[in-house]
């Protein structure tokens, strides 16, 4: 184990862990909100609203997450949208991140017990407040576990955008391999780094369930 | 056991099943994983070895003409599979390719998931220090790949502030890294996809290997512009594992006699357009 090889490449390791973390959360960001606007379209009473959101996640899940990226990068701009490496990932992630994040959500909303619903209709809610205030809160205890998964794979997902010529975590990993053909140092070096971010965020969601488990 | 309703049974039926076929599943799976492990861990790594198999295998990275590529019926072809074909019948064996990526391709030949590597791959310093090599069978070099009609970019200077894409892991990338004052090195997993982002405009100009570079104007001439000063010049061997030195002198003696015999020169006007050799 050559530990000097480590040290002169942690820096550069450390700067692509900051892009890893960097895409990560933007993805989270625009995958939640996407998820919260398609589950709720799916369980609208408009068939055509519905649709649009089964033919969404249909085709995000169904298709591989590296595909999608390749789509993003190098398809479109055959029909004249140049997208740049980060633009293309950001949107490739956070699509698909989003489609998974409307199932998870859905599957948390169904479960709150329809006596809720009811409850929230004979005390005057519409269909906006009851979601925002009533329904949509008691739902983000139940998704916890779920959510927790699907960040934690996002996170691990980032590597992929180093084949449309992005540099995070993964690919100064293998670009250090390439200049010191010393793959045991470098690649554990760089688990050991997303094995980190991985444990902060799952110790963050272990703190936050247990927060919102106050009130059981 | 008291089973109350039929609807117990059938659950209990149910989860009996299933059980069934997940533990066979599951053992038929660690089988499978065993049954791999074994053929890598008994591989051939020296010359008698490689006769005895009857085969040997070629690493090579297949997105490379004319070195190697794919024509339309999903054939490998090019130079070095032309090369290593007659490099198997002087041996006396049969010639397998098996596809890696270039950039993990020294890592696969050392643990060994083939022979040897035939994949265009230049001699260096750094590399000697890992595997050896048998060689070298072509002198190549870096060049050049600008988008056709820039009149901006004629040579490795007017690369100031410009963003260069270059092969991971390739002596194309270190070419690049040393140029002065580029904006940024871009490091592809794939020549075309270089090549494709050269077109669309991300990169400002491409390093590759002179028959490559060659073999991309000559099919989409009106597209791509190769520089004329060559940035290097490189030796192009076959790597062989350091230790397995009978495979090494054998696969030297053959290529160096070819050299002499002529064979390289046919084979260099049927892929390169000229003969790479008559200057040697």
């Amino acid at each position: 184990m050559d530990t000097s090889v480590i040290i002169r490449t942690l820096p550069i390791l450390l700067k692509g862990c900051v892009m890893t973390i960097e895409l990560t959360v933007i993805t989270l960001i625009i995958g939640t909100f996407l998820g919260i606007f398609l589950a709720l379209l799916k369980i609208s009473k408009n068939k055509v609203l519905s649709l649009i959101s089964s033919f969404y996640t249909w085709i995000f899940r169904g298709t591989p997450m590296l595909l999608q990226l390749f789509f993003f990068y190098y398809g479109l701009p055959l029909i004249g949208l140049k997208l740049t490496p980060f633009q293309a990932a950001i949107i490739g992630l956070g699509l698909n991140c989003g489609a998974y994040m409307a199932e998870i959500i859905r599957g948390g909303i169904q479960s709150i017990d329809k006596g809720q619903f009811e409850a929230a209709k004979a005390l005057g809610f519409n269909y906006s407040e009851t979601m925002r205030k009533i329904i949509l809160p008691q739902t983000f205890k139940v998704i916890i576990p779920p959510v927790g998964n699907e960040f934690i794979t996002m996170l691990k997902d980032t590597s992929l955008v180093s084949t449309i010529a992005m540099v995070e975590l993964m690919r100064s990993a293998q670009q250090m391999y390439a200049t010191t053909f010393k793959p045991i140092e470098i690649f554990l070096t760089a688990g050991v780094l997303y094995l980190l971010l991985t444990t902060i965020f799952t110790a963050a969601f272990s703190i936050f369930e247990k927060k919102l488990s106050v009130y059981d | 056991m008291n089973i109350i309703n039929k609807g117990e049974k059938n659950m209990k039926n149910f989860k009996k099943i299933t059980t069934l076929i997940l533990t066979v599943m599951f053992t038929g799976a660690l089988f499978a994983g065993c049954s791999s492990t074994q053929n890598t861990a008994t591989t051939p790594n020296s010359l008698d070895t490689v006769k005895k198999a009857g085969t040997i295998r070629f690493g090579l990275d297949d997105s490379y003409p004319p070195f190697e590529s794919r024509n339309d019926k999903n054939e490998l072809v090019g130079f070095d599979i032309d090369l290593g074909n007659k490099i198997a019948e002087k041996i006396g064996v049969k010639a397998e390719y098996i596809t890696t990526d270039f950039n993990g391709i020294i890592l696969a030949l050392k643990s060994p998931k083939f022979d040897a590597i035939l994949s265009a791959l230049s001699i260096t310093d750094a590399r000697k220090k890992e595997i050896s090599f048998a060689g070298p069978y072509l002198m190549s070099g870096q060049v050049i790949i600008v988008k056709a009609g820039n009149t901006t970019i004629k040579t490795s200077a007017d690369l100031k502030g410009k963003i260069v894409a270059a092969q991971l892991g390739s002596t194309g990338e270190e070419a690049a890294k040393k140029i002065a004052g580029t904006k940024e090195i871009k490091s592809y997993d794939k020549v075309p996809e270089e090549l494709q982002d050269l077109l669309i405009g991300r990169v400002d100009a491409v390093v590759v290997d002179k028959p490559v570079g060659g073999y991309y104007i000559a099919s989409k001439q009106d597209q791509y512009k190769v520089l004329s000063p060559q940035l290097t010049e490189e030796p192009i061997g076959i790597g062989i594992k350091t230790e397995n030195t009978d495979l090494q002198k054998e696969i030297q003696s053959i290529v160096d006699g070819y050299q002499k015999d002529g064979t390289l020169s046919k084979l260099s006007i049927k892929w390169f357009g000229y003969d790479a050799y008559t200057t040697k």
